[in-house]
């Protein structure tokens, strides 16, 4: 089959690689019709990830076809048109059974690996670094799914693939970004970073209760998404002092949620991103945090600060004064997916939310290294691109 | 006539230990976000293999470095700071002779690496002498080097059972380090526990026991394994030592395997680990089972 393979920093190749097999009871077989380009694998692309090897495939967000299931499936059939979720999760251990999926227990081979960088090991990850298993990703033709009577959901047909295809990742992210601020009727909600996952926590945020929400990025068709098709206000941090906005635009106090939608490369003008710059570039620091530095500093006293963004390692100059001496929440995690898909999927089918709204651009997978090279340097008003494999 | 905790004495093998903990730490970085840069550094080829490698050894450096800067006397990290010089050794040593590799940078790193095993060698040895208090007794029986430890949701009797059937068919099936073809188990089914005998490598014999306890509130079980030392004559201890810290890590992969049996009925296995070795996350051409 056709798959994009990781080749080293900057560089994909879309190669002919074996086609998987089912190698466990629970696995099943899923020929892909859909699958996308997720912003943190740009962080893979970009070489902030250890433990890739040249040649592993990408890709956690896939849906697609039904084609061969294990013996120990009962679930699903050959036929079956499902979303899979990027976590891969047993159903049966303590994280899963406390509806903590992306905490599985049972589904990291690489547990040993992750728990040397971590402490412990949370769950395996489709084509996200050997660290989270080395499972091959759904930037292919197919894929293989382990623990198929867990994670993946059907799907009916008169949902196209792309109001459907983002179960998979990035609408439960933004979901339970916005669902961790516990957010009152009426309350402001401030989200950095304006891609996909930033547009769907600010949704989100609408959809449950909150009263404002505002968006910062730098790039105007992000803001502009943000505003148009959301309904949030925006702040271009490029244009002005973030902090200094937040304050004056709710009254001196500060937002009552922050959420972070950025991550560990996140981009910021002047002097403080030089610092950041310099001690990654010297290996003192993994990440750059300047986006949570900022939402916890704007949190308005006794918020919370949820974070979505994802990072890997270490930070320096982290204000866990700011945090401690104003009693601010934070909450974190990668997204608990399996525990959204049916509300989410639900929501969509009463005609709340419409996804594809992201997407803006549609490509075949043999296009795919240039598709990541467009979507990290956000050429030609790129937010979101949906990848078809056959 | 060994120094009382508290004295000069102490205070610089335990300054020193701490220095060696950020060199882990740094040195660790290195490997880890620059093993190619590493690779050609220290004088062994920079192909994909080596670099996986480095990486795991980054980490490995990383992981020492914390444990002993977040000890008082870090000595069990100590020990695992020689462990992990012998294995820097030993990859060196397997790369000399090789055409890709660069003799000159090599033979310097090799002889880095022996200066520093010999001085965490000294510093860990030292550590080990000095007196320890009660507090610190208890912390290293409970957080002994030796051991791995997992919480499993089944009753006791019934995890007794099947720990006992899967150390029999790893040794059949001759994948594991640790309960090894021809394992001896020993049963000792009022007072809980399971023991077993069994030949790790090149003649060196790895004992062991397990033994099985509810966890809080109602959680499971917690099972321990735990790796049995020889006492007797320095050597011999080293030795038991090192293999502990590398057994434990072994244990532990094992008792996590068996979690996922019990669990979930299946191993969880990903393109890249469906077979042995380092493997790319792609579908393995063909698999050794159907």
């Amino acid at each position: 089959m056709r798959a994009n393979c990781w080749m080293g920093t900057h560089k994909l190749e879309v190669q002919n690689v074996p086609d998987p097999k089912i190698i466990n009871p629970r696995d099943a077989i899923v020929r892909i019709t859909s699958t996308a380009i997720c912003g943190s694998d740009l962080h893979l692309y970009d070489g902030y990830i250890p433990t890739m090897e040249s040649g592993d495939i990408l890709g956690h967000e896939f849906m697609g076809e039904v084609i061969e299931v294990g013996k120990g499936v009962n679930n699903l059939k050959k036929g079956d048109r499902v979303v899979v979720p990027f976590p891969i999760a047993c159903g049966a251990c303590f994280s899963c059974k406390s509806g903590l999926f992306s905490l599985c227990e049972n589904s990291n081979p690489n547990a040993w690996m992750a728990e040397k960088m971590w402490g412990h090991s949370p769950a395996g990850i489709f084509g996200y670094s050997h660290l989270v298993g080395g499972y091959a990703g759904g930037q292919a033709e197919y894929a293989r799914v382990p623990f198929a009577d867990v994670g993946p959901i059907k799907v009916p047909e008169e949902l196209p693939d792309e109001k459907v295809l983002f179960l998979s990742d990035i609408f439960p992210t933004g979901y339970m970004g916005a669902e961790m601020c516990n957010i009152q009727p009426g309350d402001t909600i401030a989200v950095w970073g304006c891609g996909p996952v930033g547009q769907f926590a600010m949704k989100s945020a609408f959809l449950l209760g909150a009263g404002r929400v505002i968006g910062i990025d730098r790039f105007p068709e992000r803001l502009s998404m943000a505003r148009e098709k959301v309904g949030a206000e925006n702040i271009n941090y490029e244009q002005t002092s973030v902090l200094e906005t937040l304050k004056e635009m709710t009254g001196g106090r500060g937002p009552d949620a922050c959420i972070d939608a950025v991550g560990l490369e996140a981009h910021v003008p002047g002097p403080i991103g030089l610092y950041d710059k310099a001690k990654t570039a010297m290996m003192m620091e993994t990440d750059r945090p300047i986006a949570v530095r900022e939402a916890i500093m704007a949190c308005r006293n006794g918020g919370t600060v949820s974070v979505i963004g994802v990072y890997g390692g270490f930070v320096d100059k982290f204000p866990l004064g700011s945090f401690m001496n104003r009693s601010l929440t934070m909450r974190t995690g990668q997204a608990h997916v399996q525990r959204y898909m049916k509300p989410l999927l639900e929501r969509i089918q009463k005609g709340e939310i419409d996804p594809s709204f992201v997407i803006t651009h549609r490509m075949t997978l043999d296009q795919a290294p240039q598709g990541y090279a467009m979507f990290k340097d956000k050429q030609d008003d790129c937010i979101k691109i949906v990848m078809k494999p056959h | 006539m060994s120094p009382q905790p508290g004295s000069d004495t102490n205070d610089n093998w335990e300054r020193l230990a701490k220095g060696l903990g950020w060199f882990s730490i740094g040195l660790g970085l290195s490997e880890l976000i620059a093993p190619g840069a590493m690779a050609d550094f220290v004088g062994v080829r920079n192909s994909s293999g080596n670099r996986s490698v480095l990486r795991a050894y980054g980490m490995r450096e990383i992981a020492a470095g914390i444990g002993i800067l977040m000890q008082e006397r870090p000595v069990g990290w100590m020990w695992a700071r020689v462990a992990g010089d012998l294995l820097d050794f030993g990859s060196l040593a397997a790369s000399v002779g090789s055409r890709a590799s660069n003799g000159g940078r090599l033979a310097g790193s090799m002889g880095a690496v022996a200066g520093v095993t010999a001085l965490d060698f000294y510093c860990a040895s030292q550590l080990d002498r000095l007196p320890r208090s009660r507090a610190e007794q208890d912390q290293q029986s409970i957080r002994a080097s030796n051991s791995a430890v997992i919480t499993i949701d089944r009753p006791a009797d019934d995890l007794y059972r099947r720990l006992r059937d899967f150390m029999r068919t790893r040794g059949e099936g001759g994948e594991s380090r640790v309960f090894t073809s021809g394992v001896e188990i020993t049963e000792d089914p009022a007072g809980q526990r399971l023991r077993w005998r069994a030949r790790a490598m090149k003649g060196i014999a790895i004992a062991g026991n397990v033994r099985f306890d509810p966890a809080q509130a109602n959680r499971g079980t917690v099972v321990r394994a735990e790796l049995e030392s020889p006492s007797t004559g320095m050597v011999a201890r080293v030795a038991g030592k090192l293999l502990g810290i590398a057994g434990s890590e072994l244990l532990q992969n094992e008792l996590r395997k068996f979690k996922q049996l019990v669990e979930t009925g299946e191993i969880a296995t990903s393109a890249a680990t469906a077979e042995a070795g380092v493997h790319q996350a792609q579908p393995p051409q063909e698999l050794a089972h159907a």
